[in-house]
C-alpha cells in the first residue's frame, strides 16, 4: 500500500511489556493497579535529606542480564536498562521470533528523559578539576579525565541509545526515531508507531518510553520545579490525582513499550489482540493558556480519527495524565469535559506507580489497551473528597464503571504539549 | 525539532558532586533551576512554537547527529497524514561544552591534526580525514501542504518527495564498511519519491571527514546507484561549517534545496589527496554551476540511526494535492 492512500491498515496492539514500581512485568503490574496495591514509598537509594519530597515509586532491583549482554551492560545507563526490560517483555508477550522475521519493516519509536551518561563516570576528573573556589581548572580537569573518565561515556550519555540496544536485540532495523521529554515523548514514540504500521511503513512497531525519574540526578532537578507533593508523612497517600486534598505528584521509575501490528499479519501470525490503535491527536498550547484548550484539541483529532476508523463511539475510560497537580489536575479534567461535552470517566494510575515522567504517556497507552482487553479499569488510589472543581468521575470514587471497551491516553508534556490515544476493544 | 539535550556545565558538575562525595555530610544537592531550564531542549521548542503560533503536533527529536532530519522527516509523515497544514522543522544544537569536546575525543571522533589550520582540519572524503570537527548552529524550515502553500500564494522552494529511516544494528559507533543501513535509509527515501537512480543530481552528504563514516556514506551510495552513482555530485558541507551534530540534516536540507533552486553545488573543500577507495565526484574545492533536478540529503548517527530525505525541483504542474513543499 502507498503512502498516503486513504484506506488505511488496521492497527491492533498484540504485546505490552511494563516494568513499573509494581512489578518486572506485566502481569504483576495490571493485577497489583487492580487489587489497588502502590509502590509509593521513602526513597532509600541516596541521602534524601536536602529534598523537599522524599517519596518515589522505585523499580525493585532485577537481575539486568536477563534482558542485556554483558557487552550491552557495559555502556547502558539504568534508562536504557529499563527500556531493554520491557521491550524485551513486550516483545516476548507478542510471541514474535527474535530476531524479529521483517526487520526492515519493523519500525522503533522511543520517548525517554535520558539526560546523561551515569554522573559518577566522570566524579574523579570533576572532583580534581574543582578549585578551593569551586570554579574549575580546565587543566587539571583535563589531565585527570583523560586517563580516569569513562572513556565509553559519551556512548554511554547518548540519549537515543536505546533506540541502538532495542534494535540490536530484536533485529528491528525500519523506521524509528527517538523523542526526548517528559510524558509527551513516549506518548508521541506510540503515536509514531501507530501511524507508520498504519500507512504501511512498517509491519510492526515497537513503541514506547522509558524514565528513572526518581533516581538522584533527576530528583535533583525535580525536587525545585514544585510539581512535587511535600507531604511525606503521607506516603502512598500523598499523591491524589483529582482529589480536593491533592498537593502534587510523585515520581517513579519504569518502562513501558507496546508492540504495534498491521491487523493481517497479527491475524496471520494467530497472535493474541489486546486491542486496536484507532487515532491519535497532538498539541501545543501557548505558555499563556491552562492546558485546558490543548487538551481539548488533542482529544478531538484522536476521536476524528477514531470516528473515521470505526465510526461514532463514546469514550467508555479515559487513562488521565492525572499526576495529582492542583492546576495540571483541573486542567485537564477542563480540557477533557470541552472535548467530549460531559463528565467523563477517568483514572490516573500516578499514585500507583509514581508518575514516571517521560514514559507515562507509554504507561497509560498500555493501561487503555488492558483496560478495553479486560473490559475494566483500575481505581485511582486515594480519592477521599473528589475535587468538585474537576468535572470527571474518577475510578474509585464512584460505583465500579460498567464494561469498557473504548478507552483514550492521555499524555502532557512540561511545555504545554498534549497526546491522546485512542484504542477500542479489538 | 531535532537537538540534544543540553548537557550540564563543568562547574554545576562539580558543585554536585563535591556535595555528595566530598563534603561531609554528604547530601544530596539541588541543580540550579536555571541551569535546568537552559538545558531543556523542549523549552526551545516551546519557544519556536510560541513565536510562530503553532498550536498543532511538536516533536523534541534526541537522535544526535540524524536528528534534525528525522524531525524534518516526521514533520513531513504529519502534513502527509493530514494531522498538519504546516510544520515549522529543523533542528539546533551546540555540543561545544568541554563535556562534549571531552567526550567526543575520548571516542577519538575529533580529528587532532592541522591545529595551526583549523579551517583545513574537516576534509570530508579526503584521503587524509581524520575526523570531524565540532560546529554548531541551527537550521529551519517550513514545510506546507502544497496546496495550503498555493493557496497562500507563497513562493515554492522545492518539494520534499521522500524520507527514509533505518537502524544499523551494527555496532553503537561504528558505521558499517558495507553501508549497511545507510543504504536501505537511501534506497527507502528514493523509493518513495518515485525517481530513479538518474533523476538525482546532487547529494548533501552527511561526510563527517572520519575515516569510517565517509566511507560508509561512499558504499551506501554505490550500492543504491549503482553505475549512476558516477554522476552524482556529492558534497559535503562539513568541510566549511564543522559538524553541527543535531542540526546537520537540517543543514544538509538546506544546501539540497539551495542546490536546487540557484543551480548551484556547493563544494567539499579541503580535498586535496583522493582516496582510492572513495571514487566518487565530491565537488573538489570550488563549487560548480549545475542543474539540479532532484537531491538526496543524508545524516547518520552514534546508535546506528540513519536518515535520508530526497527533495526535487517544485514543478507548479503537478496536480497531487497531498505533496509536501518547502515554502
Amino acid at each position: 500500500m502507498s503512502v498516503g492512500h486513504p484506506a488505511h491498515r488496521s492497527v491492533v496492539v498484540t504485546g505490552i511489556g511494563l516494568v513499573t514500581g509494581l512489578g518486572v512485568g506485566t502481569t504483576a503490574t495490571w493485577q497489583r493497579l487492580l487489587d489497588g496495591d502502590s509502590a509509593v514509598r521513602d526513597i532509600d537509594a541516596y541521602d534524601t535529606s536536602t529534598l523537599s519530597s522524599r517519596l518515589a515509586a522505585p523499580v525493585e532491583p532485577f537481575d539486568p542480564t536477563r534482558f542485556a549482554s554483558k557487552r550491552q551492560l557495559r555502556t547502558m545507563v539504568y534508562t536504557d536498562r529499563l527500556a531493554l526490560a520491557a521491550a524485551s517483555l513486550a516483545v516476548q508477550d507478542a510471541a514474535l521470533p527474535q530476531p524479529v522475521a521483517d526487520g526492515d519493516r519493523a519500525a522503533l519509536f522511543i520517548g525517554s528523559g535520558k539526560e546523561i551518561s551515569d554522573p559518577d563516570h566522570l566524579r574523579t576528573a570533576t572532583l580534581a578539576g574543582r578549585r578551593a573556589d569551586g570554579g574549575i581548572d580546565i587543566h587539571r580537569f583535563g589531565e585527570s579525565a583523560m586517563s580516569t573518565a569513562y572513556p565509553l561515556f559519551f556512548i554511554e550519555g547518548l540519549q537515543g541509545a536505546s533506540l541502538f540496544y532495542l534494535s540490536q536485540a530484536f533485529g528491528l532495523r525500519g523506521t524509528n526515531t527517538y523523542f526526548a521529554g517528559t510524558s509527551e515523548s513516549s506518548a508521541t514514540a506510540v503515536a509514531c508507531g501507530y501511524r507508520a504500521v498504519r500507512r504501511g511503513e512498517a509491519d510492526l512497531a515497537v513503541v514506547g518510553g522509558a524514565d528513572d525519574a526518581g533516581a538522584w540526578w533527576s530528583m535533583s532537578k525535580l525536587d525545585a520545579t514544585g510539581a512535587l507533593t511535600r507531604r511525606n508523612e503521607l506516603g502512598r497517600a500523598a499523591c491524589r490525582p483529582f482529589d480536593l486534598g491533592r498537593t502534587g505528584t510523585v515520581v517513579g521509575d519504569g518502562a513501558a513499550f507496546l508492540v504495534l501490528e498491521d491487523r493481517r499479519s497479527a491475524v496471520r501470525r494467530g497472535a493474541q489482540i489486546y486491542a486496536e490503535m484507532v487515532g491519535s491527536g497532538s498539541s501545543q498550547e501557548p505558555a499563556a493558556g491552562s492546558g485546558a484548550a490543548g487538551v481539548t484539541r488533542a482529544v478531538r483529532s484522536a476521536l476524528r480519527h477514531s470516528r473515521a476508523a470505526a465510526g461514532p463511539c463514546d469514550v467508555d475510560l479515559v487513562v488521565a495524565h492525572g499526576t495529582g497537580t492542583a492546576l495540571g489536575d483541573r486542567s485537564e479534567a477542563d480540557g477533557l469535559r470541552a472535548a467530549v461535552g460531559r463528565r467523563q470517566l477517568v483514572t490516573s494510575v500516578v499514585p500507583s506507580t509514581g508518575h514516571i515522567v517521560a514514559a507515562a504517556g507509554a504507561l497509560n497507552a498500555a493501561v487503555a489497551a488492558l483496560a478495553v482487553h479486560h473490559g475494566t479499569a483500575p481505581a485511582t488510589l486515594n480519592i477521599d473528597i473528589p475535587d468538585p472543581a474537576c468535572e470527571v468521575t474518577v475510578v474509585g470514587a464512584g460505583p465500579p464503571p460498567r464494561q469498557i471497551s473504548s478507552a483514550l491516553a492521555i499524555a502532557r508534556g512540561s511545555h504545554g504539549q498534549t497526546v491522546a490515544l485512542a484504542l477500542l476493544a479489538a | 525539532m531535532g537537538s540534544s539535550v543540553g548537557r550540564v556545565e563543568l562547574d554545576e558538575l562539580a558543585r554536585i558532586l563535591h556535595g555528595m562525595y566530598a563534603e561531609r555530610p554528604q547530601r544530596l544537592v539541588h541543580q540550579e533551576p536555571a541551569g535546568v531550564q537552559t538545558r531543556d531542549a523542549n523549552r526551545a521548542l516551546a519557544a519556536v512554537a510560541e513565536l510562530a503560533g503553532c498550536q498543532g503536533p511538536s516533536l523534541m527529536v534526541s537522535t544526535a547527529c540524524s536528528a534534525s532530519a528525522q524531525a524534518i522527516g516526521e514533520a513531513f509523515r504529519l502534513v502527509q497524514d493530514g494531522e498538519a497544514d504546516v510544520m515549522v522543522a529543523g533542528g539546533f544544537d551546540s555540543l561545544t561544552t568541554w563535556l562534549d569536546v571531552l567526550g567526543f575525543s575520548l571516542l577519538g571522533a575529533l580529528t587532532t591534526e592541522h591545529e595551526d589550520e583549523p579551517q583545513r582540519a574537516s576534509r570530508p572524503f579526503d584521503a587524509d580525514r581524520s575526523g570531524f570537527v565540532l560546529g554548531e548552529g541551527a537550521v529551519v524550515a517550513v514545510l506546507e501542504d502544497r496546496a495550503s502553500a498555493l493557496a497562500r500564494g507563497v513562493p515554492i522552494v522545492a518539494e520534499i518527495a521522500g524520507y527514509g529511516a533505518t537502524m544499523n544494528a551494527y555496532r553503537i559507533t561504528d558505521a558499517p564498511p558495507d553501508g549497511g543501513g545507510c543504504t536501505s535509509a537511501v534506497a527507502a527515501a528514493l523509493r518513495e519519491s518515485g525517481l530513479g537512480t538518474g533523476d538525482i543530481d546532487y547529494v548533501a552528504a552527511h561526510g563527517t571527514s572520519t575515516p569510517g563514516n565517509d566511507l560508509c556514506e561512499t558504499m551506501a551510495l554505490k550500492g543504491v546507484f549503482g553505475p549512476d552513482a558516477q554522476r552524482l555530485a556529492v558534497s559535503s558541507v562539513k568541510s566549511m561549517t564543522g559538524h553541527l551534530t543535531a542540526a546537520a540534516g537540517g543543514l544538509n536540507l538546506l544546501a539540497a534545496v539551495l542546490a536546487i533552486r540557484d543551480s548551484m553545488v556547493p563544494a567539499t573543500i579541503n580535498y586535496e589527496r583522493p582516496d582510492p577507495k572513495l571514487d566518487l565526484d565530491y565537488v573538489p574545492n570550488q563549487a560548480r554551476a549545475q542543474l539540479v533536478r532532484a537531491a538526496l540529503v543524508n545524516a547518520f548517527a552514534f546508535g546506528g540511526t540513519n536518515a535520508a530525505l530526497v527533495v526535487r525541483a517544485h514543478e507548479p504542474d503537478l496536480a497531487a494535492s497531498q505533496r509536501m513543499e518547502v515554502a
